[in-house]
């Protein structure tokens, strides 16, 4: 029981990085956040803001 | 002879995941207009699901073909399988006349069928009991994992 609950947390795991990896790279990738651009937008002036560049 | 029926299943039910998956990873808009017609999921996690879905499938298919965690792999896409068929159900239910997504650009390449109708929830309930077939029979035949615990 223990190790189908592993095993199934794994596969989950490992589909989520693939899913997420594939939509960032790929030009057939979308939008799955709906203020995406926006929080990228707030992310780069954050670090403006604190002096990281 | 269970190992063997097993191996045919793990073959069968992997190579047509492996491929439904694929399919429908190389058109995620699609996926999402299917996913919009079936009136089901509220509109923002949408996006989420038809991105992770097919790679879900694509990844337990995977595993199963190769015999790699394959009884875990079975028995989480006899769940998966068993979700198909209730939204399927459920469209059929409310007399919603729509694409069953199942195959996406694969389906229009060979031509095959893929209306949300009665044929696709008896092809789901099919594959749900060769899942649980692959679950319940332990042994297997050419397997990754038997290889690598030959080694």
């Amino acid at each position: 029981m223990r190790r189908i609950i592993i095993e199934s947390l794994l596969i989950l795991l490992i589909s989520l990085f693939l899913s997420i990896l594939y939509n960032t790279v790929s030009p057939r990738g979308i939008e799955i956040l709906p203020k995406k651009a926006v929080k990228k937008a707030e992310i780069i002036e954050y670090i403006y803001y604190r002096g990281y560049v | 002879m269970a190992a063997k029926l097993s191996f045919i299943f793990r073959i069968v039910i992997g190579g047509v995941f492996l491929l439904a998956g694929l399919a429908k990873i190389s058109d995620p808009v699609r996926f999402i207009l299917t996913l919009r017609e079936f009136r089901l999921f509220p509109e923002m996690i949408i996006p989420f699901t038809a991105v992770y879905l097919p790679w879900l499938e694509f990844v337990l298919g995977i595993s199963i073909f190769l015999g790699i965690m394959h009884r875990t792999s079975a028995l989480m896409l006899a769940g998966l399988n068993m979700l198909f068929v209730i939204a399927i159900g459920s469209v059929i239910f409310r007399g919603i006349v729509v694409d069953c997504g199942c195959f996406g650009l694969l389906a229009d390449m060979l031509k095959l069928p893929d209306m949300a109708d009665w044929k696709s929830i008896v092809r789901n309930l099919l594959f749900t009991l060769m899942c649980i077939g692959i679950f319940i029979i332990k042994k297997t035949v050419i397997s990754l994992e038997g290889y690598i615990k030959k080694q």
